[in-house]
């Protein structure tokens, strides 16, 4: 027992050393570059797990850790990080980080008009080296003041350069020595078969000033182009004379006709914009005439989605149930079966019956001489998209029908026969309330299930067709919406917006969950009464 | 009051005259059902036989009017033949990918369920309630942020880049060690990352369902196990887990299909042709890019879709039974 004891402690001790060793790696990782928020909690985690391990206080929760911490890394994270970018404006424009933008300016140079301009001579110890470092470049500028500068050196006068360098060769005509130190003076020649390399590799840099090199025989100084003032935020850029300010995670100034300009090129960072990503659905014209038009047609494709399948469903179920079907158990297996196949296949497989050449298409055409577009039309499209979900759902509908069809008691129908009620009597008064009572929070999970159908969209129509001006398409939904706006591509990125709708998402999927649970609570408590 | 009780009388006649006769309204009724049900299987099976047919036309297309016109194997052979669209492959990588997050998903699920069915400590509630909120968010609708912490994961642990080098070099060990950076690695494009995600939606609801059942199971059984000298692992191990052996296969079924099935997030996380799930894979015949294959797209989902429908029908009745009432796949 006791060496049992010993050998699981070891085994916990080697199995936390190397999640600890992982994780601290992840922490280091994640918190500097991505995300220091989610750094620290992956850090509280990994304490947490090892208290979880080492002690035999928090011995129950060693049972749940994995699962909640799986959970916490894979779900709660995202839908955390989610909320916090609704608050933002990230997306194109403001994809970097500050830093990252700043650090970036900060390597801008340009040639300003009155910028030194020097003679130039290079010397190397092999003239084919391919790394930049192994060059000294002399340089003599206007006054005839000369100077020595290499890429690790940076830029020294005459006087110091034997001291920095090594020995200085004797001076030709031109006034260039033939050696600095190991480096011979290249010929021109040579120096022209280098001059491509040279230029685009030689950019010494010392302080607000960097030499680069024009030709075998030029080279000017630059100056940086940018003045970043962290105090009030300014941006100067010296080559435009434009004074820029930090606004909303971006330089932007605002030119003389009142027109807010942003710097072009450098991107910007995300920041926070309060509740605007929220705001905009219900106040910017141009976002919630498509807006309002997708959530529209989402509660209507998921309410006709679950009343079209709940039809069909209970039509087959109730045939089914009459006892003097033959065959009753094959007609239910070939009912049943298109749940059975991955739904994926099934809507490509429609998608290729319905496009202009397809079985169905060609069919119609026959029958009435115009062949429909289901694809570029949009009532049709919707058309499609719902006839095709009926396919894929009445069965799950069905299914759940036959058994809440057996447990209606069956004298309840005997009774209403007595007095004289009709079969669509019956079918009103009695069938329809009590299945409803049975099959309701199956009907509002199915309800919220299609509200966030995003796979019959997307492998149907990609919510088109579309307007070439608009990011959502005349099929989409409201998730298909989100993943057109983060990942959409002609139309630019903007997390922020498509996490504000993912938050609207969450509320409603949030509220018919705890309506659905409430009723299956309620509805528990009527079979426990009666 | 009278003509009501007068009518009554009337319908009560009719309705003794309907038992007692063969009614042909009865048997209009029956034929009129039965037409019902061949309409309705015909429905349900006309895109299946188109499958079949398309799978043996060699002719790759579903506009055909007559179907079965040509019958051959071609498409089948020429699947497991292009280099450029390795569908066995694709095949492989689905089986990998879903067995591993199945098998995740179960050994997670059965402790955590195990110890909230019998445990009780403080934060049980807290902890069953907070679960089942959050597994009401489906993760796709999380993808922006799984797709760039993933990410950021492979550049935290560059394992595709080790496993690259390492395979580069011919001797055994790195070829091995190469393998094995690439079995680890969870970054974009990798099937490990694939795997995190669907065990991280999968888990609570699987453990809410399979904590249901381990509350059916008496628990005078553990505590006679541990009477007997057990402790709470052995416990669980040997007398309680044999027991919701029926469970565990439904749930593994349901996840293996459930992952199987997964096309967006596959199609969104996984861009090379070598990583493709078979979800994402057949998708290519279709997707005309490089033409429409139809041929090629019905032969791979039959080798794809038949034993999975063939596992659903299986557990089909634990579905509606309502053990599992609410598990919608898709």
């Amino acid at each position: 027992m006791a060496s049992l004891s010993t050998r699981s402690i070891i085994f916990r001790l080697v199995a936390l050393l190397i999640i600890d060793a992982f994780a601290l790696n992840l922490v280091i990782g994640i918190g500097t570059s991505f995300s220091p928020l989610l750094g620290i909690a992956i850090l509280v985690g990994t304490v947490i797990i090892n208290f979880v391990y080492l002690f035999d206080r928090f011995y129950v929760w060693r049972w749940t850790a994995p699962g909640l911490a799986l959970m916490a890394l894979m779900v709660v994270y995202p839908l955390v990080n989610t909320v916090l970018v609704s608050f933002t404006n990230y997306g194109d424009g403001h994809l970097g980080n500050k830093e990252q933008v700043l650090a970036e300016l900060d390597r801008q140079f340009y040639k300003p008009a009155e910028g030194a301009r020097y003679r130039a001579a290079f010397y190397a110890k092999d003239a084919t080296s391919q790394d930049a470092k192994t060059f000294t470049v002399w340089l003599i500028d206007a006054n005839g003041k000369a100077f020595a500068a290499s890429l690790d050196k940076g830029i020294v006068p005459e006087e110091g350069a034997a001291a920095a360098f090594g020995t200085i060769g004797t001076k030709n005509a031109n006034g260039f020595p033939d050696a600095i130190g190991e480096g011979r003076l290249l010929n021109p020649g040579q120096a022209l078969q280098r001059v491509q390399f040279l230029t685009n590799n030689i950019r010494i840099t010392s302080g607000d000033r960097q030499i680069r090199v024009d030709g075998i025989s030029a080279a000017s100084e630059q100056t940086k182009r940018f003045a970043y003032d962290p105090a009030n935020g300014t941006l100067l850029d010296r080559e435009s004379n434009i004074t820029y300010t930090e606004e909303r995670g971006a330089f932007v100034t605002t030119k003389e006709n009142g027109e807010k300009v942003s710097l072009l090129g450098f991107g910007g960072w995300p920041v926070f914009i309060g509740l605007e990503n929220f705001t905009r659905a219900a106040t910017s014209p141009n976002v919630r005439g498509p807006f309002l038009g997708v959530l529209l047609w989402t509660v209507a494709f998921a309410l006709g989605s679950v009343f079209t399948t709940f039809a069909l469903g209970l039509m087959f179920a109730i045939v089914l149930n009459s006892s003097d079907i033959p065959l009753r158990g094959v007609f239910r297996t070939i009912l049943v079966l298109p749940y059975a196949l991955p739904a994926f296949i099934s809507i490509l497989v429609w998608r290729g019956l319905l496009q202009p050449d397809g079985i169905v298409t060609n069919a119609i055409q026959g029958l009435t001489g115009t062949q429909p577009q289901w694809f570029d039309n949009a009532t049709l499209a919707k058309i499609a998209i719902l006839g095709v979900n009926l396919w894929l759902g009445y069965p799950y509908m069905m299914l759940i029908s036959m058994g809440a069809l057996q447990s209606i008691p069956g004298d309840l129908y005997e009774a209403a026969t007595i007095d004289g009620a009709g079969y669509w009597q019956q079918f009103r008064s009695i069938t329809i309330p009590l299945l409803l009572v049975t099959t309701g929070p199956l009907l509002i999970g199915s309800f919220a299930f299609n509200f966030n159908n995003f796979a019959i969209i997307e492998l149907m129509t990609k919510g088109g067709p579309r307007n070439p001006a608009d990011v959502a398409g005349q099929t989409d939904i409201l998730i298909s919406y989100t993943y057109r706006l983060a990942f959409g591509g002609t139309k630019g990125i903007d997390y922020g917006f498509a996490s504000a709708i993912t938050i609207f998402i969450f509320v409603i999927v949030a509220a018919v969950t705890i309506y659905n649970n409430r009723l299956s609570r309620r509805l528990e408590t009527i079979y426990s009464n009666g | 009051m009278a003509s009501t009780s007068a009518s009554l009388a009337g319908t009560k006649a009719r309705a003794r005259v309907g038992s007692n006769q063969v009614d042909p309204n009865k048997r209009l009724g029956q034929i009129a059902r039965i037409l019902i049900l061949i309409f309705g299987c015909l429905y349900a099976l006309f895109p299946m036989v188109i499958i079949v047919s398309a799978a043996l036309d060699p002719s790759n297309t579903v506009s055909s009017q007559d179907l079965f016109r040509r019958v051959t194997l071609d498409n089948f052979t020429q699947l497991f033949n292009d280099p450029t669209r390795p569908f066995a492959r694709w095949l492989a990588n689905s089986v990998y990918v879903s067995g591993i997050s199945t098998f995740i998903t179960l050994v997670i699920c059965t402790f955590a369920a195990y110890s909230l069915s019998r445990f009780r400590f403080k934060g049980r509630r807290f902890t069953m309630v907070t679960v089942l909120v959050i597994q009401v968010f489906p993760n796709l609708l999380a993808i922006v942020a799984l797709y760039l912490f993933l990410q950021n994961l492979g550049q935290v642990f560059p394992l595709k880049e080790a496993g690259d080098r390492l395979l580069a070099d011919p001797s055994f060990i790195n070829q091995f060690l190469g393998r094995l950076a690439y079995l680890f690695n969870v970054g974009l494009d990798s099937h490990g990352g694939l795997i995190l995600i669907y065990c991280g939606g999968a888990i609570g609801f699987n453990t809410y369902l399979m904590k249901g059942y381990f509350d059916t199971v008496p628990r005078d059984l553990d505590e006679s196990a541990m009477v007997d000298g057990a402790n709470q692992l052995q416990t669980f191990l040997q007398i309680i887990l044999p027991l919701v052996r029926p469970i565990i296969a439904v749930i593994a079924v349901l996840s293996f299909i459930g992952t199987f099935s997964d096309f967006l997030l596959a199609r969104i996380l996984l861009k090379d042709t070598e990583v493709y799930t078979f979800a994402v894979g057949i998708s290519v015949f279709i997707d005309g890019q490089y033409g429409k294959y139809w041929g090629l797209f019905a032969a791979a989902a039959l080798i794809g879709a038949i034993p999975i429908a063939i596992m659903y029908l299986l557990v089909q009745r634990q579905i509606t039974s309502g053990l599992t009432a609410g598990a919608v796949k898709g």
